[in-house]
């Protein structure tokens, strides 16, 4: 194998691939990113056997073939990498010589025969404008649980409707659906991708215009034409979400999202193991307040304007739960919605319909 | 048509030969998750876990499996592959919770309150008193109603299974009902010690002090663990002296008499001992009785009164076991949609109740001698040595009234003697008993031993 590719692409295509890659498996060649070259293409493949990533990157085939190289060791390597320049790539033997303006350097590298076969998903094909993709994803997936005791809620559920993609993500904790409109609407049945493997989709998604997605019972694959991945999908049902989304409200308060969060981080010093804070809405007293007590370290209280309306109401909250979603709202001002005691709190920012997140109540 | 066939049979053979083939590693990589799901019309039909797998397999191994499989069986023409749902998975799944995933969820199933650690289930109004517990009630309500004046501490040891910590938690919790600004704080002793020692590694001691200072009741269960832990006894006295000096009410349960646990300092077991101690006995078959019927009626069960008659007089166990036997009956009940009869009970009785206890005479002598420092074979010897004459009585004592062994058997047991014998060492020891308050206590640490 011989090839030149420029330090920017092979940064980015090995950056992407080598987050794919599990640590210390019992295959060597799976630690490994592998780069193949063949039809005047330079390929970067990884996989963990549940995600299969390819990049296609634009170079200089001179001698095809293929190496695998540890990607702990491709990574760094690649990370060292300046300036707009070539680097070439030359196999002989199990030694990858690697030739900078600067420098030479020679990599050990592994047989790339015991290599899988990254497969394609060959049911259905449709395509969807991949920066709507990646906000789908992305506007959701801090939701989804960690813990694989139930996959589907470790799982993103994605749906085409005619309205535009729906996505919904839950831990049972707290619960976010982001609905993006398309312009030319694709309907598809729901399926629910594994969380953790979401990361390495929205790394593929960079920076493509259009990704085709292809649906068969067990996987799905999104393809930009500059690579694709593959992804299992989780087989099972996701709850029946709109169900426990509240249906009327006795509470409502609009705030500035600036004043929240900063009120947000003064009670979270304060806050007890649990995280717990308490959210005081007072519309006869004019009152919002946010309070935290803690037995070790002490209490405290934050005022935050607010225009409110309904009935006087007082819960509590795991604090993270609550300012976590503004990694995604962006809005200036934001409005919780509560339903009663002991029921969900809606929040949303304002003038943005497009996004709901509820999450529930922390009991005494 | 080959259903003779046992897949997972089939299965270890061809996994016996792959391993053979081909490197360690590949083999676990490509075959530990993989599995014959089923063989129909001379395929056999392999699970795999995903597309990946389903590739390589037939880019790699399908040679070798097609060989390895005809060599065992010349019935299969072909292999083919298939990609399994994660069916054991989802099983697993579905009996953690089927309905309302999210909503009124989880953080509901939270039923321990986190701020005092009690159960809101064990309340007075649940427990179940009878002759062997009364007096364990009166005085818990009566240190609920005086605290830190009646009974300080409130010591109540019995049995495992016989509702210490029902009761000792349904004082917390009526405290916290009376009294709702006081602060209420339940816990094992067990969790006391490992606190009190990350505490100290931590260098966070005296946070560590000034928590359980700041409380107005605090239960200790199962106060047993902590013997043989000196540092952790001893900063449970200061904090005992803390309290006490403080008249805030202290709560312990433990599953003997607090002078009969062994390596626990003295100047503890005085303090136990300063306020009331309490036991609670063996139930009584008529407390076993309305015990069972409290529990059923939980249960949402009514069962008939010769039900459970014969289920409290014939599983002899712990409050816990009958709830066990009774959890079962509820099950059987909810699977067949009617009250099972008394039939089905001893069914049920009879596959799980469980051996009675039995200790080996042997085993008893060994102990005893022991305890009192002299030679096991002595025992059994003819000697008439002072020093041996007494624990030889003892143990015969011991036998006959606890564990109700015949006189002519406990006198060949040891060492050949005469029944008459051993009939004059026990009457000799009932009847020093009345007078001897030092043989009461030897009498009652040996028994101590033997629980």
């Amino acid at each position: 194998m011989y090839i030149e590719i420029k330090h920017k692409d092979i940064q980015h295509a090995v950056k992407g691939a080598a987050r794919v890659v599990q640590k210390n498996p019992q295959l060597p060649v799976l630690g490994c990113v592998v780069l193949v070259a063949q039809d005047n293409k330079v390929m970067v493949r990884a996989t963990n056997l549940e995600v299969g990533i390819e990049f296609v990157l634009p170079g200089k085939v001179t001698e095809e073939g293929a190496v695998a190289i540890p990607a702990p060791i491709l990574t760094s390597f690649v990370g060292t990498l300046k300036g707009d320049e070539t680097l070439s790539l030359k196999a002989s033997g199990d030694i990858v010589t690697a030739k900078t303006k600067v420098g030479s350097t020679k990599i050990k590298t592994i047989s790339a025969e015991d290599f899988p076969d990254l497969p394609k998903a060959s049911g259905t094909t449709f395509t969807i404008p991949g920066p709507k993709l990646a906000q789908s994803f992305d506007s959701v997936a801090f939701c989804a649980s960690l813990s694989m005791i139930r996959p589907e809620l470790a799982s993103i559920y994605l749906k085409g409707t005619e309205e535009g993609l729906v996505s919904v993500a839950t831990d049972s904790f707290r619960l976010a659906e982001k609905k993006v409109p398309v312009d030319k609407s694709t309907e598809f049945d729901p399926i629910l991708v594994p969380a953790r493997n979401v990361p390495d989709i929205i790394s593929i998604l960079d920076g493509a215009d259009t990704v085709s997605v292809s649906l068969d019972e067990h996987h799905v694959t999104f393809d930009t034409g500059k690579g694709f991945v593959t992804s299992r999908l989780t087989t099972g049902n996701f709850p029946d979400y709109t169900q426990i989304l509240p249906k009327s409200y006795t509470t409502h308060a609009t705030i500035l999202t600036q004043d929240l969060l900063d009120a947000l981080k003064t009670v979270a010093i304060f806050s007890d193991s649990f995280s717990k804070v308490t959210v005081d809405v007072s519309p006869e007293g004019k009152k919002f307040i946010l309070l935290a007590q803690n037995m070790d370290t002490g209490e405290t209280v934050e005022t935050v304007q607010a225009a409110l309306e309904g009935d006087d109401i007082s819960m509590n909250f795991n604090h993270r739960y609550v300012s976590e979603v503004y990694g995604v709202i962006n809005s200036d001002s934001t409005q919780f919605s509560f339903a009663g005691p002991g029921k969900p709190l809606l929040i949303q920012g304002v003038g943005d319909t497009t996004f709901t997140y509820i999450v529930m109540p922390m009991n005494r | 048509m080959n259903t003779q066939i046992d897949t997972r049979e089939l299965w270890e053979k061809i996994l016996a030969q792959v391993e053979l083939s081909i490197s360690s590693a590949n083999f676990n990589t490509w075959f530990k998750d993989s599995g014959i799901v089923r063989i129909d019309d001379s395929v056999v039909y392999i699970g795999v876990p995903s597309q990946f797998f389903k590739d390589w397999y037939i880019k790699k191994f399908h040679k070798l499996l097609l060989q390895i499989v005809l060599g065992i069986s010349e019935d299969i023409r072909n292999i083919e592959y298939i990609i399994v749902r994660d069916e054991k998975r989802r099983h697993a799944d579905r009996s953690y919770k089927t309905k309302n995933a999210t909503g009124e969820l989880p953080l509901e199933q939270y039923y321990i309150n986190k701020s005092d650690n009690l159960n809101p289930r064990y309340t007075f109004d649940t427990f179940v008193v009878g002759s062997f517990n009364e007096l364990a009630y009166a005085a818990a309500q009566a240190s609920v109603k005086r605290p830190g004046i009646t009974y300080n501490p409130l010591f109540i040891y019995g049995d495992t299974g016989r509702g210490k910590t029902h009761l000792i938690q349904s004082i917390g919790n009526e405290y916290k009902r009376l009294y709702p600004n006081r602060k209420v704080f339940y816990l094992a002793s067990e969790k006391f010690a490992h606190e009190f020692q990350s505490a100290v590694a931590n260098g966070t001691a005296n946070r560590f002090k000034e928590k359980y200072r700041q409380y107005d009741l605090l239960i200790m269960d199962d106060i047993q663990f902590i013997a043989k832990m000196e540092k952790t006894q001893e900063e449970l006295f200061h904090l005992f002296n803390y309290l006490h000096d403080n008249n805030k009410q202290i709560v312990f349960s433990s599953d003997r008499n607090p002078n009969h646990i062994p390596e626990i300092a003295d100047r503890l077991q005085t303090r136990f001992s300063m306020g009331m101690i309490v036991d609670i006995g063996e139930p009584d078959t008529d407390s076993r009785i309305s015990i069972l019927r409290k529990k059923a009626t939980q249960h949402g069960i009514v069962l008939p009164e010769e039900t459970i008659e014969f289920i409290a007089t014939t599983a002899k166990g712990s409050i816990r076991e009958l709830e066990g036997i009774l959890n079962s009956i509820v099950c059987q009940a909810q699977l067949k949609g009617e009250t099972p009869s008394l039939n089905d009970v001893k069914h049920i009785l009879k596959t799980i109740s469980k051996p009675q206890r039995s200790i080996s005479v042997k085993n008893i002598v060994s102990k005893i001698a022991e305890f009192y420092g002299i030679d096991e074979e002595s025992i059994y010897e003819k000697t008439r040595r002072r020093e041996v004459v007494r624990p030889r009585q003892v143990i015969m004592y011991i036998l006959r009234e606890d564990f109700s062994v015949s006189y002519p058997t406990i006198g060949s047991k040891l060492g050949g003697r005469d029944h008459t014998t051993v009939i004059h060492s026990c009457e000799k020891i009932k009847r020093e008993l009345l007078t001897d308050t030092a043989l009461g206590e030897e009498v009652d640490q040996v028994r101590g031993l033997l629980v």
